[in-house]
C-alpha cells in the first residue's frame, strides 16, 4: 500500500478514449505514408508514360493500364533510394528546426540568427573532422565514428555556447517586440558569417566522409547510402529522446506547459526564464549538429549555408504548427521527400515543390498541422 | 489592446451610469437634480465636481481624488437594521441612500443591474437581504458536477461521459470509496476540527509525504509594517451575529497601488487588506479594476506606483515565480488551463515544491469528482465547468498562504457553481486566506467575510460582507443590484 502520488500510469481509465495528443497527431502522421505513396504511384505512372504523350490520352489508353504493374517493379529501386535520401534529409532539417520551433513556441522570439548555428556547427564539426584526419582515413568503423561524434560534440559544445551569448547578447532585449527581433537577429546572422569568414577563410571548403560512410548498401535492388541511413537513425532518436524528455520530464511538462501559457507557468512558481535559456540553448545545440549532418551530406560547407538552409527550416516550422515538436518532425519529412520526389519526376518544378507544399497543408490546416493550443 | 479599449469604454460607461444614478437619487431626495452634462459624452473629471459628488465616499487616499468641496452630509436615513447602527467613531460618515421606497417614482437607469446573471436559473441575485444560513454546501441543491453530467441529455454527453459509474475503487486500494453519484451532500472536511480557529493548521499530518510548502516560503511570519490604511478601518466595525472565520492580522496589505495598461490608467491608488483566513471578496461592476487588481498583486502586471506587502515583505517589484513560490496561488480568470496536458499533467505542475500527496488528491477528488473521471483525458477536452473545477483543483494542490481567486463561477451551471462554492467552503475552512473577486452576489454573500468594492479603480467600500449583504442601499449604490427589486 504505497501512498506514492500519482504519476501518469496510477489513475483507472474511466474514459475509453484515448487522452493525450495521441488522436489529434493521427492524421497529420498519416499524411507521410500517404506521401510515400503517392510518390510511387507517380513515379509509375510517369515510367509507364509513353514518350511524348499526354496524360489523359494515356489514361484512357488500355495499354498504359497493362503496362503499369511491370513500371511499378522498375521503378521500385530508384523510388526506395528517394524515399530513404528524402527521409534522410527531412531528418537532418528536422534536427534543425526542432530548436527553433520550441523557442518560437515558449517565448514567441523569432530567430533568424538560427542559421547561424547551422553554419558554425558545421565548420566547427569539419575542423574538428580534420583535426581527426587520421582516424577518418582509416578504414574501420570505430574509429570513423568516435571521429564523427567527436566532431558532433564539439560542434553542439560550440553552438550552444554561442546560443547562450546569442540569448544574452542579441535576443533578451529585444523580447515582444517581433519586428525588432527580425531585425537584431538577421544583424546577428550576417555578423556570424562574416566571423567565418574571418575565422575559416571566405572560401567553401570540401570534405570527404568517413571511410566506413562512403557508399552504399544495395537491398532490393536499390542503392541505400550508409551515410543517409545513419542520419534517419540519429534523427528518429533524437526525435524519440526529445519526445521521451517533453512527456515524461518535469521540465519537459514546464516547457510543453509554456508554450501555451507562459504566464500561468510563471504563477505556478517556475522561473520560465531559466526553462527558456535552456531550450534556447539546446536549440542551439541541436542545430549544430544539425549542421554537421548536413556538412557530411552535402560534403561541402559555406558561410551561408545556414541562411541558405533556414528557408527550408521556416517552412518546416510553419507547416508543423508553431511550437509543436511532433509537427515539426512530420513537417520535415514532408519536405524531405517532396523535395526529392519532385526533383526526380519534374526537375524544373523541384525548386517551387516546398513552396506549394506549404500551401497545400495551410490550405488544409491554417495554423500548421498540429498547433499548439495557445493561451494567447 | 482591445481588451484596454473595453476597459476604457466602460469605465466611461459606468461614469456616465453613475452620475445617472447620483441624480436620480438626489431628485428622489427632492433636491434639484445637478446640472445635466453640457456634452453628452462628458470626460470623468468634470464629473467629480459637480455637487452630487459629495454622495461619494470620499477616500483621502487616493492620489487623484478631490477633495470634498463640503463634509459630507450625514444623513442617517431610517434605514434597514443592522446598519450604521453602531458606526465606529472615524468611519466616514457616507450618505447613505435613501430607503429604498424613495425610489418607487424615480425611473430606473436605464441600464442592466446585474452584471453577472448570464444563467436565469443561477441563484436569485438581487434579494440576498437575509443571507442563507452558513451550511451552504449541506443543502440540498449541492448536486455534484456528475451527476449533472449524467442527467441525460443536459450537456450532449460525449461518450466517455456515459460511462459511469467509474470503477474508481479497485484503483485506489486505500482510497476511501469513490465517490459516486448522486453525491455526498456535505464534503467531508479535510481537518478535523473547525472549531480550534487554528489560522493555518497543518492539514495532513502523520502522512508519508509531508507538507513541505512551510519549507518553501522564505518569508519570514509576518510583522506588520504598514499602518492600517482608512479604508479598512471599519473592518473592526460590530456588525451582524453572523459567525466569522477567523481572522488575523492582515497578510496581504495594498497600499495606492497604480497601474496601467498599455496607455490607460486601470487602478487609481488600491488600498486594500486581506485578513489572515477568511474569504475576502473584491466586488464592484465589470471594468472597475478587480481583475487587474489580482494581476498586480500575482506581479503579472507591474505597479507603478504603491506598494504590495504580503506578510509585511514588499513584494511589489517581485517576479511572478517568486511571488508564487513565497505562497500565493492564483486562479485567473481566463482558468490558464494547459489544454494540450492531461488533468494530471496540469495537477502535477501544480504541486511545485512537493509531490502531490495522496490525501490531498483524495481531498480534490472529493471535491471534483469529475477530475477524478478524467484523470488521464486531455485538459483541453474538459467542458467549461470541469476546466474550472482544474482551475481550483491546481491551486489546491499546494498549500498556500493566500489564494487569488477570479470569479471562478463565471458562465456556469448552478450546479457546478454549487460545486465550486462548496470546495472554497472547504479551503476556507481549513483556515485558507482566500481574495476572490465574484459578480454572484449569492455567492459572494455565502463565502464571504469581509468585501472590498472596487469603482474606478479604487476601492470605495471596505467592511464586513455581512454588512453589505443586508444593505441594499450599499449594493444599489456601489453594485448596481436592487434598483428594481427595491
Amino acid at each position: 500500500m504505497t501512498h506514492a502520488a500519482p504519476d501518469v500510469g496510477d489513475v483507472h481509465n474511466t474514459q475509453p478514449r484515448r487522452a493525450g495528443p495521441g488522436h489529434a497527431m493521427a492524421l497529420p502522421i498519416l499524411v507521410v505514408p500517404a506521401l510515400v505513396i503517392a510518390g510511387l504511384l507517380a513515379m509509375a505512372v510517369q515510367a509507364a508514360l509513353p514518350d511524348g504523350a499526354g496524360l489523359l490520352r494515356a489514361l484512357a489508353d488500355p495499354a498504359f493500364w497493362t503496362g503499369l504493374p511491370a513500371a511499378l517493379g522498375a521503378i521500385q529501386a530508384s523510388w526506395l533510394t528517394l524515399t530513404v535520401s528524402g527521409l534522410a534529409m527531412g531528418m537532418m532539417i528536422f534536427l534543425m528546426a526542432s530548436g527553433l520551433t520550441l523557442v518560437f513556441g515558449l517565448m514567441d522570439v523569432i530567430n533568424f540568427g538560427h542559421g547561424a548555428f547551422i553554419s558554425v556547427g558545421a565548420f566547427v564539426g569539419v575542423s574538428v573532422l580534420a583535426a581527426l584526419g587520421a582516424w577518418v582515413a582509416a578504414p574501420g568503423l570505430g574509429a570513423n565514428l568516435a571521429a564523427v561524434a567527436l566532431a558532433v560534440l564539439a560542434a553542439m559544445a560550440a553552438t550552444g555556447a554561442m546560443g547562450l551569448v546569442f540569448e544574452r547578447v542579441i535576443v533578451r532585449p529585444v523580447y515582444g517586440a517581433h519586428l525588432k527581433q527580425i531585425l537584431v537577429t538577421m544583424g546577428g546572422l550576417i555578423i556570424v558569417e562574416q566571423l567565418i569568414h574571418v575565422l575559416w577563410g571566405p572560401d567553401e571548403i570540401f570534405l570527404t566522409r568517413p571511410e566506413a560512410l562512403k557508399g552504399a548498401l544495395t537491398w532490393q535492388g536499390a542503392a541505400l547510402e550508409k551515410y543517409r541511413l545513419l542520419a534517419v537513425g540519429v534523427g528518429l532518436a533524437v526525435f524519440l529522446l526529445m519526445r521521451l524528455v517533453l512527456r515524461r520530464s518535469r521540465i519537459g511538462l514546464i516547457v510543453r506547459a509554456g508554450v501555451q501559457n507562459g504566464e500561468m507557468v510563471e504563477a505556478l512558481g517556475y522561473r520560465l526564464g531559466l526553462v527558456f535559456v535552456a531550450v534556447f540553448v539546446a536549440g542551439s545545440a541541436l542545430a549544430g549538429l544539425g549542421g554537421v549532418m548536413w556538412a557530411l551530406y552535402e560534403e561541402v560547407i559555406t558561410a551561408p549555408m545556414g541562411a541558405e538552409l533556414m528557408v527550408l527550416v521556416f517552412i518546416v516550422v510553419i507547416i508543423g504548427g508553431l511550437g509543436s515538436v511532433e509537427g515539426c518532425f512530420i513537417g520535415a519529412l514532408l519536405v524531405g521527400l517532396t523535395q526529392n520526389y519532385t526533383a526526380f519526376l519534374e526537375p524544373k518544378l523541384a525548386l517551387v515543390s516546398n513552396i506549394a507544399l506549404m500551401v497545400v497543408i495551410l490550405m488544409w490546416r491554417p495554423e500548421g498541422m498540429l498547433p499548439v493550443a495557445r493561451a494567447k | 489592446m482591445s481588451d484596454d479599449d473595453d476597459a476604457e469604454k466602460i469605465n466611461l460607461r459606468i461614469d456616465r451610469l453613475s452620475h445617472a444614478m447620483r441624480s436620480a437619487r438626489a431628485r428622489a431626495r427632492g433636491e434639484t437634480p445637478p446640472p445635466p452634462d453640457p456634452v453628452p459624452d462628458p470626460p470623468a473629471a468634470p464629473m467629480d465636481q459637480d455637487p452630487a459628488a459629495d454622495t461619494s465616499p470620499t477616500m483621502p487616499m487616493a492620489t487623484e481624488w478631490a477633495p470634498p468641496i463640503d463634509p459630507p452630509p450625514c444623513d442617517p436615513a431610517p434605514v434597514q437594521t443592522g446598519w450604521n447602527s453602531a458606526p465606529a467613531p472615524d468611519a466616514p460618515a457616507w450618505d447613505p441612500a435613501p430607503p429604498a421606497s424613495g425610489w418607487a417614482p424615480v425611473p430606473a437607469p436605464s441600464y442592466d443591474p446585474a452584471p453577472a446573471v448570464s444563467d436565469p436559473t443561477a441563484q436569485p441575485f438581487g434579494t440576498p437581504v437575509d443571507p442563507p444560513p452558513n451550511d451552504f454546501i449541506a443543502l440540498p441543491s449541492d448536486i455534484s458536477e456528475d451527476a449533472t453530467l449524467n442527467m441525460p441529455g443536459s450537456l450532449g454527453p460525449k461518450p466517455w461521459e456515459l460511462q459511469t459509474p467509474p470503477p474508481a475503487p479497485e484503483a485506489l486500494p486505500d482510497a476511501p470509496p469513490a465517490p459516486l453519484m448522486p453525491v455526498e451532500p456535505v464534503l467531508p472536511p479535510l481537518i478535523l476540527t473547525d472549531a480550534e480557529h487554528v489560522p493555518d493548521p497543518d492539514i495532513f499530518t502523520g502522512d508519508a509525504a509531508p507538507d513541505e510548502a512551510e519549507v518553501a516560503y522564505d518569508l519570514p511570519e509576518p510583522a506588520t509594517e504598514i499602518p492600517p490604511t482608512p479604508v479598512v478601518a471599519d473592518v473592526t466595525a460590530p456588525s451582524s451575529p453572523r459567525v466569522l472565520a477567523p481572522r488575523g492580522p492582515a497578510l496581504l496589505q495594498l497600499a495606492s497601488v497604480c497601474t496601467d495598461i498599455g496607455r490607460y490608467h486601470i487602478l487609481h491608488g488600491v488600498d486594500l487588506e486581506v485578513p489572515t483566513g477568511g474569504v475576502t471578496m473584491l466586488l464592484g461592476r465589470n471594468g472597475a479594476g478587480k481583475t487587474t487588481t489580482l494581476r498586480t498583486i500575482m506581479g503579472l502586471w507591474r505597479a507603478r506606483a504603491g506598494r504590495v506587502a504580503l506578510g509585511g515583505q514588499d513584494i511589489t517589484r517581485w517576479r511572478p515565480h517568486r511571488i508564487a513560490r513565497a505562497g500565493i496561488g492564483f486562479v485567473p480568470e481566463d482558468m490558464g488551463i494547459f489544454g494540450d496536458l492531461t488533468v494530471a499533467e496540469n495537477m502535477m505542475l501544480a504541486a511545485r515544491s512537493t509531490r502531490l500527496s495522496r490525501d490531498r488528491l483524495d481531498w480534490i477528488f472529493r471535491a471534483f469528482p469529475a477530475l477524478e473521471t478524467f484523470w488521464r483525458a486531455r485538459a483541453g477536452d474538459l467542458s467549461g465547468g470541469q476546466k474550472q473545477m482544474l482551475s481550483v483543483a491546481r491551486v489546491m494542490a499546494e498549500k498556500r498562504r493566500l489564494y487569488l481567486i477570479d470569479e471562478p463561477t463565471k458562465g456556469l451551471a448552478p450546479a457546478i457553481v454549487d460545486t465550486l462554492a462548496g470546495a472554497l467552503q472547504d479551503l476556507k475552512r481549513q483556515g485558507g486566506s482566500i481574495l476572490m473577486v465574484e459578480q454572484n452576489f449569492a455567492v459572494a454573500t455565502e463565502l464571504g467575510d469581509t468585501a472590498a468594492v472596487m469603482e474606478d479603480g479604487r476601492i470605495v467600500w471596505a467592511g464586513e460582507m455581512a454588512e453589505l449583504a443586508e444593505d441594499r442601499a450599499l449594493q444599489a449604490r456601489y453594485l448596481g443590484l436592487n434598483v428594481e427589486a427595491a
